[in-house]
């Protein structure tokens, strides 16, 4: 193994220690209960019936989830009967809320997808620029017919391809001297990482790339590759330590 | 003076609206506009441009208008009523008119109950007051796409598909089917009959309401043929084909599913029991109009849509 692949690695190591798992959105549907099974229909329909725009309010289904203060909400009853809301996830509100990128049209329009949005944390532009345009970019998080949809999932493969691919960006992105990048990279990314340019080098690209200040914890690893990382070209360093930052979840999915 | 003047005025061009006295918005506001456009399948920064100092929140019944969004829903609900991507236009008829009732705002249970035809060479649609009022499930694409495989013409996909899509109705194959005996009475055995017969979801009786399958093969197509009234969901009687799609659309059911799918657009999975009160608000946004645009505006416009994502 090359010294580059050896960091590589313990980049990579350090972005999948910090997911949890593939992150992709549930589905369901209603299942009607046949005569006879257990949970089936009362046997007596709506009495408001068939034409109503919507019947009396009925009690929703008893909950064991811990609510805090929300409301149990209506039920409602199938054409059968049966309890619509029944199967309901039994947990708190508002959590699983993230969500990865999606690229349901051209990964490489000006829409949504990866490419733009390190783009735009860098304040770097990908015109004009071939490599920095690699459809197969997009295509990690799936590619979704036209007509069609399906929920993205984060998997290792997309992690790999964006750490791959931001890792390009980063290392361009420090390599040039164009004004329109933004300030606050310049003054770290020529020097060696100290504790001191690490952290502000961590918090200026977490900041950028999640939209939000970074938190204690979350900027203590990023700190830590940055001064542990085994590699000599220091622009190279930055650049695996800010492609860590786009391959980790708070980028991937919000 | 002139040139100056010109030179002044392309650069405030390229500078673009920042330029305007405009500032970039907070980081909140940027993070919920980046999380609606995901959502709606639109652009993050023409998005985050068109704010113009609003809130982001604010803007969701414009952009819901935008073709890129309503292209995106009509994806979704194509995912979620179809098994597979279509094989070719004719079979792309759900999306199409998803995007004419989105985009003419008709009411959403006019996607199944609407007057219309769909021209499969281009999936183009036109109101025709002659049409039976079965929306899609009247188009010819659709009804062959559902054709099914029983002997005796019974469209039993096309049933279940009907009420898969207006109620939600999940229905498994038996996996003691081993025989694979699709004939009236091979539908009868104590493995089948739970969803054929006995259920008030009863797939054969549903069945006779709808057209029938006519010829074999390449050459199988739907024909038209008078139907006896049938007696379904626990004690329903329901006169024919139009009929039955006028019930299912009418029950607290297809409220339900609606905002159920509406939910699992906007936030990419189903409600769960403690996101109740936000489910309801949505049974009543929706019960009271009508417009899907209301269910899903109801969870977008929701301040907890962007709190949830700190």
């Amino acid at each position: 193994m090359t010294r580059s692949s050896g960091s590589l690695s313990l980049v990579l190591f350090v972005v999948f220690a910090g997911c949890e798992g593939a992150i992709l959105g549930p589905r369901s549907d209603v299942t009607a209960p046949a005569n006879g099974e257990p949970g089936a229909p009362a046997g007596t329909p709506d009495p408001a019936g068939p034409g109503s725009l919507q019947s009396r309010p009925i009690p929703a289904l008893p909950s064991t989830a811990t609510c805090t203060n929300a409301s149990a909400g209506r039920g409602y009853r199938g054409l059968a009967g049966e309890a619509l809301e029944a199967g309901r996830p039994d947990v708190a509100p508002l959590v699983d809320n993230h969500r990865p990128f999606r690229n349901n049209k051209d990964p490489n329009s000006n829409n949504w997808s990866v490419i733009t949005e390190i783009a735009r944390s860098l304040g770097t532009t990908t015109t004009g620029d071939q490599e920095l345009t690699n459809p197969g970019v997009g295509a990690a998080f799936g590619v979704v017919p036209a007509g069609w949809y399906e929920e993205s999932e984060v998997g290792a493969f997309a992690v790999y391809v964006t750490f791959q691919y931001a890792f390009k960006a980063c290392d361009r992105a420090f390599s040039t001297t164009n004004t329109t990048l933004k300030t606050g990279w310049f003054e770290h990314t020529a020097f060696a990482p100290t504790q001191q340019r690490a952290e502000a080098f961590c918090a200026r690209t977490m900041k950028a790339a999640w939209l939000r200040q970074p938190t204690a914890t979350e900027l203590s690893p990023c700190v830590e590759l940055a001064l542990t990382l085994d590699e000599p070209d220091v622009k190279k360093r930055w650049a695996l330590v800010c492609a860590s930052v786009f391959a980790s979840p708070n980028f991937l999915a919000n | 003076m002139g040139v100056m003047a010109l030179r002044a005025l392309v650069f405030l061009v390229l500078l673009g609206p920042w330029a305007a006295g405009a500032q970039t918005p907070d980081e909140p506001t940027q993070r919920c506009t980046r999380r609606i456009s995901q959502t709606l399948g639109i652009g993050y920064r023409a998005s985050l441009q068109s704010l113009a100092g609003a809130t982001p929140q604010s803007r969701v019944r414009t952009w819901l208008e935008s073709r890129d969004a309503i292209a995106t829903f009509a994806g979704f609900i194509n995912a979620r009523f179809s098994p597979a991507p279509g094989a070719n236009l004719a079979e792309e008829g759900v999306a199409a008119a998803v995007r004419f009732i989105v985009t003419n705002k008709k009411p959403w249970r006019e996607l199944f109950i609407g007057r219309y035809k769909i021209n499969h060479t281009n999936n183009l649609i036109t109101e025709d007051p002659t049409a039976p009022a079965l929306g899609y499930f009247g188009s010819v694409g659709w009804q062959k796409r559902y054709l099914g495989n029983a002997p005796d013409g019974l469209m039993l996909t096309a049933a279940y598909r009907t009420m898969q899509n207006t109620v939600g109705l999940k229905l498994l194959p038996s996996a003691e089917n081993g025989e694979g005996d699709v004939t009236a009475t091979g539908r009868e055995r104590a493995e089948c009959r739970g969803c054929h017969f006995d259920s008030p979801y009863a797939l054969d009786y549903v069945a006779r309401l709808l057209p029938r399958k006519v010829g074999t093969g390449g050459g199988a197509r739907p024909e038209k043929v008078p139907v006896t009234a049938q007696t379904v969901f626990n004690g329903v009687q329901v006169r024919d084909h139009e009929h039955l799609v006028e019930v299912l659309v009418s029950s607290d059911a297809f409220l339900f599913r609606t905002c159920r799918l509406a939910f699992e657009f906007v936030y990419g999975r189903p409600e769960s029991a403690c996101e109740a009160a936000m489910f309801d608000r949505c049974v009543d946004a929706f019960a009271r109009t009508g417009m899907i645009q209301d269910a899903l505006a109801s969870y977008l416009e929701d301040p907890q849509y962007c709190e949830a994502v700190p």
